[in-house]
C-alpha cells in the first residue's frame, strides 16, 4: 500500500448484526478508481440488479475516493445503491467533512447489508465500530439529530450522517444529509438508509491520508492551487457568488425554466440571482474540506439560518415554481435539509404540481394546505414542510413528480427523465446538454456530464449550444472524464480549472501509480459501461434513453431560445455509436471486452 | 462591440460571454438599433 487509498473495507450486515473488516482489492481498486467506480463494481457484484431497492436485499455502500481525505483539493464521498426513485444505479455525491473523516478513521468504504430490527446507527471511531440504537432520535430533524448524536458519542467533533423524517418515511427523493447541510441528495438514496432502520453514521478518526510521494505532490499541488486561484470561475466567481452566480446567465440564453418547463425566460430571474442573495442574505461561506473554492453558501432570513441554497435550489423552488421571493426560497432550502429531501426533486414536484392543478388535474377539494398555484411562496414553503414530513398531500407529492403525474394519468406532465427530476437547464436550448440528460445513467441529471460548460460557460471551448455537431461525442468524452473526477473523491468544480492531465498526474503522486491520462479516461468509460450494464439488467432499457414529450415536440414559446425543440433522435444513434454499442444501445461484446468488462 | 466595451470601461479580458438578444456574438459584432447586450465574467457552477 503506498498512499490514497486506506486498503480497508467496512462491511455491516444490520441484519445479523455481523462487522467485518476486509482488505481492499488494490487492482480492483485501481481498475475502478475508487469510489463511484468501485462502489458501483461492488454493488454490480454482490447484488441482482433487478431485486427492491427498498428491500433487505439491496445494499448500500458509503465510498471514498483514493483522494478523498488527501492533500488534493477539495474532498467528497459517494453513495452507491439501488435506486427506488429511478430503479437504476444510483450514485449521489456530496462535499463536507465526512468523507475524509471516514478515511481518517482508516476506511475507503462501507458496505450496509440487511435490515436492522430497530431504528439504528453506526458509530465508528478509527479501529472501534459499533451498531447503537437509534430509536431517541428517530422521527427527530436532521440538524436536532446531528446534535443529539455528538453529545451521545460524547465528541462534538464527530461527523454525523444522517436521513430526516423523509428517509425515515421512505420518500423516493429522500436524501442523505452530513454536517446538518451537505447533501448526497439525488435518487432518494435517503429512503434505502430509511428501509434498513439505519438513521446515520457517525464518524471520527484520527489517522492520515498518506502520499506516495509526498515531496512531488507537495510541488504539483502548489502549481494546482495556482491554477485554481487564477481561474475566473473557481478562483472568483464561484468564491463571491455560490453557484447561484448562474441564474442571470442562464436566464438570459433564455433556457431558465420557468413555470414547470412550459417557459424558459424568468422575467424576474435577477430577485433570485446570486447577486441578490450576497448583498440580502448571505452570512458567510462555507467551504468543504480542504477547498481553495469555498462556493458553499450559509445564509440568514429573518432568526432562520442554514446552508445554501445553490443554484439548482433556488431555480426550483423559484423560476420552476415562478416564485421569485428569495427569502421564501431559502426557507424551503432549509426545510428540505432539515427533512432530508432531495430540492431539486422537491421543488420540481411542487413545480409539477402546480401544473397540474393550473390544468385542473389536482382539484382543489383535495389539498389539505395552500393552493398551489405558480407564483405562491407560500405554497412552497408549507408544501416542502408537508412533503418532508409525509403528512396529508404532502405525502403524495414526496413520491416524486413522476409518481405524482401518473397518478393523473398524466406522466408526462412530469419533467423527468428515468423518473428523476431534471434540474435548471432547458434541452431545447442546448442541445448536448439534452443528450447527456437522456443518456444520464442515473436518470435526469446534470452532473453525469455537464455539457452547460463548453455550450454556455465557453470552458474548455465554446460549441454551439444549438448544433448537433460532434455533440455525441462530447457528451461521451464529458460523461467518461465525471466518472473519473467523481471516482477519485475530488468536487467537480476543480475540472473549471484543471484537466485530465491534471487529475492523472495527482493521482500518481498520491497513489504511486504511473497511470497515462488515456488509461485513467478509459476507467473512466470502464465505469461509465458497468453502470449501463446494471441498468440494463435492473430492466430499465434503452427506450428509456429519451426526454419528456414537451422537449421533443414543443418548442420554446419565447425568449432568446424562441423556437427550439430537442433533437434527440438526430443524436442518440451517434452517441451509440460512439459509445461503441450496437444500434439498440447495448454495450457490444467486444468493447465490453476491451474495457475489461468481460472475460 | 468593442466600441461599447470602452465606453464602458470593461477590459475585452475580463468578458467570457458575450450575448446580443440571447445569442453569443463575437466582441467584433456590430450593433444594431434595438440590440439587447449582455456581458458576463467568466462564471460556472451547477
Amino acid at each position: 500500500m503506498k498512499g490514497g487509498y486506506c486498503g480497508k473495507i467496512l462491511r455491516v450486515n444490520l441484519t445479523t448484526g455481523e462487522i467485518k473488516k476486509e482488505e481492499l482489492d488494490l487492482e480492483i481498486a485501481k481498475k475502478f478508481i475508487g469510489g463511484r467506480g468501485l462502489g458501483s463494481y461492488i454493488l454490480f457484484k454482490e447484488i441482482a440488479p433487478a431485486i427492491d431497492p427498498l428491500s433487505s436485499e439491496n445494499k448500500i455502500i458509503f465510498a471514498t475516493g483514493p483522494l478523498t481525505g488527501s492533500s488534493a483539493p477539495t474532498s467528497r464521498y459517494m453513495v452507491i445503491t439501488k435506486s427506488p426513485l429511478t430503479g437504476a444505479i444510483a450514485c449521489s455525491n456530496s462535499g463536507g467533512f465526512w468523507g475524509a473523516e471516514l478515511k481518517f478513521a482508516g476506511y475507503d468504504l462501507i458496505i450496509v447489508e440487511g435490515k436492522a430490527q430497530n431504528p439504528s446507527y453506526i458509530y465508528i471511531k478509527d479501529d472501534t465500530v459499533e451498531i447503537k440504537d437509534a430509536k431517541a432520535c428517530w422521527g427527530k430533524l436532521v440538524s436536532e439529530t446531528t446534535e443529539f448524536l455528538q453529545n451521545e458519542v460524547g465528541d462534538p467533533k464527530a461527523r454525523v450522517l444522517t436521513i430526516g423524517p423523509a428517509g425515515e418515511k421512505l420518500s423516493p427523493i429522500a436524501a442523505i444529509m452530513n454536517e446538518k447541510y451537505r447533501a448526497a441528495g439525488r435518487s432518494g438514496v435517503g429512503a434505502v438508509m430509511g428501509s434498513k432502520n439505519l438513521k446515520a453514521i457517525v464518524v471520527r478518526g484520527l489517522g492520515k491520508v498518506k502520499s506516495a510521494d509526498s515531496e512531488k505532490t507537495k510541488k504539483l499541488l502548489s502549481d494546482l492551487i495556482k491554477k485554481i486561484k487564477e481561474n475566473g470561475v473557481t478562483g472568483q466567481g464561484l468564491p463571491k457568488y455560490g453557484t447561484a452566480i448562474l441564474i442571470n446567465i442562464i436566464n438570459e440564453h433564455g433556457i431558465f425554466p420557468t413555470n414547470n418547463f412550459q417557459k424558459a425566460y424568468f422575467p424576474l430571474a435577477d430577485a433570485i440571482s446570486g447577486e441578490t442573495l450576497a448583498e440580502k442574505y448571505l452570512v458567510k461561506k462555507d467551504p468543504c474540506y480542504h477547498c481553495p473554492i469555498a462556493c458553499g453558501r450559509y445564509c440568514k432570513v429573518n432568526d432562520e439560518e442554514g446552508g445554501g441554497p445553490e443554484y439548482e435550489t433556488v431555480w426550483a423552488f423559484g423560476a420552476d415554481c415562478g416564485v421569485s421571493d428569495l427569502s421564501a426560497i431559502i426557507k424551503a432550502n432549509n426545510l428540505c435539509n432539515e427533512y432530508g429531501l432531495d430540492t431539486i426533486s422537491a421543488g420540481a414536484t411542487i413545480a409539477c404540481a402546480m401544473e397540474l392543478y393550473e390544468k385542473g388535474y389536482i382539484k382543489k377539494e383535495e389539498l389539505d394546505g395552500p393552493e398551489l398555484k405558480f407564483g405562491s411562496a407560500e405554497a412552497i414553503i408549507e408544501w416542502t414542510r408537508k412533503m418532508g414530513a409525509g403528512e396529508g398531500f404532502g405525502a403524495k407529492l414526496a413520491l416524486g413528480s413522476y409518481r405524482l403525474a401518473e397518478s393523473y394519468g398524466v406522466s408526462e406532465l412530469s419533467m423527468s427523465v428515468k423518473k428523476q427530476e431534471l434540474p435548471a437547464y432547458d434541452p431545447r436550448g442546448v442541445q448536448g446538454h439534452g443528450l447527456q440528460y437522456a443518456t444520464s445513467n442515473r436518470g435526469g441529471c446534470h452532473v453525469r456530464g455537464y455539457l452547460i460548460s463548453p455550450e454556455v460557460l465557453g470552458v474548455p471551448e465554446k460549441l454551439d449550444r444549438f448544433s448537433l455537431e460532434g455533440k455525441a461525442k462530447w457528451v461521451k468524452l464529458f460523461q467518461d472524464l465525471t466518472a473519473v473526477i467523481d471516482s477519485l473523491g475530488v468536487c467537480l468544480f476543480t475540472s473549471f480549472a484543471l484537466d485530465l492531465n491534471d487529475y492523472c498526474e495527482l493521482y500518481n503522486c498520491i497513489v504511486g501509480e504511473n497511470f497515462t491520462p488515456e488509461e485513467m479516461l478509459t476507467a473512466g468509460e470502464r465505469i461509465w459501461n458497468l453502470e449501463r450494464l446494471f441498468n440494463l439488467k435492473a430492466g430499465i432499457s434503452p427506450e428509456k434513453d429519451t426526454l419528456p414529450k414537451r422537449f421533443l415536440e414543443e418548442p420554446i414559446p419565447e425568449g432568446p431560445s424562441k423556437g427550439h425543440v430537442h433533437r434527440l433522435k438526430k443524436l442518440l444513434p451517434e452517441y451509440y455509436q460512439v459509445r461503441g454499442w450496437d444500434e439498440k444501445g447495448i454495450p457490444t461484446p467486444e468493447k465490453l471486452k476491451a474495457l475489461g468488462l468481460k472475460d | 462591440m468593442i466600441d461599447v466595451l470602452n465606453r464602458l470601461g470593461i477590459k475585452l479580458e475580463e468578458v467570457a460571454i458575450i450575448l446580443v438578444n440571447g445569442m453569443n456574438v463575437e466582441p467584433e459584432y456590430i450593433l444594431k438599433d434595438g440590440d439587447y447586450i449582455s456581458l458576463f465574467p467568466p462564471v460556472g457552477g451547477g
